[in-house]
């Protein structure tokens, strides 16, 4: 089976969120949704080394939208059968359908079902589902400057690229198969990860309940 | 605590305590119809079904206000494969359906006893396992608090708390108590029943207490599930103190349905408010 994924240069994004951006102005989407949000990840500090005091700062950041995953625990609990996925493994949320119930948010570990209360609907990153039928890439790929976004088959994208999915401050891949790959920042691979830490957390929020 | 949480809140507990006073009501009726008290029986279920009935929809109508399109409910019948939301709505029409339907039984006295009986075997299956697919609702694999044992036995151990209390209070207002020696022997055996429920709904705020491996933070409230452990056991010891009372226990009644009930409301306000889920 077809399935399109991610894949996301952790070290050559520049953390500029013009994907964050190009996705909210395309869909249109209220002030509090970001449907691609862009992890401000942070930690370090100084360390004795020997008799010297040695930096240890790292900063990255990390451009995450769905990741319309290979098992995805939002089709599994949908309850009306809204949320669905394509035959490329595009997972759509059907507005049409969807009751407004809010499980996916419960069971997402991306955070990326959002809750949309002008029309009491969930909705999500949909992978541009138009520009990829019309031959074009999602908009956030076509948007970022430092050409740290790809789209496309995550069989190629994992022989380019290998096969890392979870990265700080992902969670493990197990849970659901992400179709994503990423290139990691050498801070988030050299760094103990408890002592990093997202430091934009008003910005991108925290999906739940 | 959010308006979506309170709706949810009080319909997983209006169920609960349907489903547990249906099939506590199904026993006692097949007791008290093998101890030759039918009538006092069929009087106590024709008057109780309609109460608990009205319970179960004002259940599901406080559950709409979570949805934000409660016009699109129907939908909710749509991934029964996978779902076990769809499951739960499913089962909550079945087991409305089968007890209005044996509700009219009653009422009408239309049908033999058999199907009767059979009928109300069904209900009663079909509640239990509304309170199983309810369970599983919460036991997600991304939500660590909520997926394990504890889940199941918490929402079992209350169904069978609030329905047996439930029932005595049916039984207490309905049964004719004065009258029947059977029914105050009843009274005094669910009595000694609740006692050992509220033991078993001890142990699972227990395990329920434990931390749960990465987990983010500690609780804000660390002391709320030792307040519906204390509330629990004073509730315990006051239907102790009621138990040998021939005369008007109903003061002892009400304070420990009191008691149970709010220990209860803490325990599922507890329960919703420890999610927190894997990831980001």
């Amino acid at each position: 089976m077809k399935q399109l994924a991610f894949f996301v240069d952790a070290a050559a994004c520049s953390g500029c969120k013009t994907c964050q951006m190009a996705c909210k102005d395309k869909h249109d989407l209220p002030v509090g949704q970001l449907w691609r949000r862009v992890y401000e990840v942070a930690g370090g500090g100084w360390e004795a080394r020997g008799a010297a005091w040695m930096s240890s700062v790292i900063a990255y950041h990390l451009s995450v939208g769905c990741n319309h995953c290979e098992r995805p625990i939002c089709v599994e609990v949908c309850p009306s059968g809204a949320t669905r996925k394509r035959e490329d493994g595009i997972v759509l949320i059907d507005g049409d359908r969807c009751l407004g119930c809010g499980y996916c948010r419960w069971a997402c570990p991306y955070g990326a079902p959002q809750y949309d209360e002008r029309r009491g609907v969930m909705g999500k990153c949909h992978l541009c589902y138009d520009e990829i039928d019309a031959g074009r890439p999602p908009i956030c790929v076509s948007a970022c400057p430092m050409r740290a976004l790809e789209v496309g088959e995550l069989a190629d994208l994992r022989s380019l690229h290998g096969a890392v999915a979870d990265t700080y401050p992902l969670p493990e891949q197990g849970h659901t198969s992400p179709a994503l790959v990423i290139k990691p920042h050498p801070g988030a691979t050299m760094t103990d990860q408890a002592a990093l830490s997202i430091i934009n957390r008003e910005e991108v929020g925290r999906e739940g309940r | 605590m959010r308006v979506d949480d309170w709706s949810l809140i009080l319909f997983t507990l209006l169920t609960k305590t349907v489903v547990g006073a249906f099939v506590t009501l199904a026993i006692v009726h097949w007791r008290m119809s093998r101890a030759g008290e039918r009538e006092t029986a069929d009087g106590l279920a024709r008057r109780s079904l309609p109460l608990l009935g009205c319970l179960l929809v004002l259940a599901v109508l406080v559950s709409l206000a979570h949805l934000g399109n409660p016009l699109r409910a129907g939908y909710a019948f749509g991934n029964l494969a996978s779902s076990w939301l769809s499951r739960e709505v499913l089962l909550v029409c079945l087991v409305a359906g089968c007890g209005a339907v044996l509700g009219l039984m009653l009422w009408t006295s239309w049908g033999p006893g058999s199907l009767r009986r059979t009928l109300a075997a069904l209900t009663g299956v079909l509640g239990l396992a509304l309170i199983f697919a309810m369970s599983r609702v919460y036991m997600l694999a991304t939500v660590p608090p909520w997926d394990r044992l504890a889940t199941p036995l918490a929402f079992f151990s209350t169904t069978a708390l609030l329905g047996v209390l439930t029932v005595t209070a049916l039984v207490a207002t309905f049964g004719g108590a004065s009258a029947s020696e059977g029914v105050r022997r009843l009274l005094h055996r669910l009595s000694l029943f609740l006692l050992g429920l509220i033991g078993l709904r001890l142990v699972t705020i227990l395990v329920a207490a434990l931390p749960v491996a990465g987990e983010p933070v500690s609780s804000p409230v660390p002391w709320a599930p030792t307040l519906q452990a204390v509330l629990l056991v004073i509730a315990a010891v006051v239907l102790w103190s009621a138990k040998g009372r021939e005369r008007n226990p109903s003061f002892l009644g009400v304070l420990a349905t009191l008691l149970v009930g709010g220990a209860e409301l803490l325990g599922s306000v507890l329960f919703f408010a420890s999610y927190w889920r894997v990831g980001v």
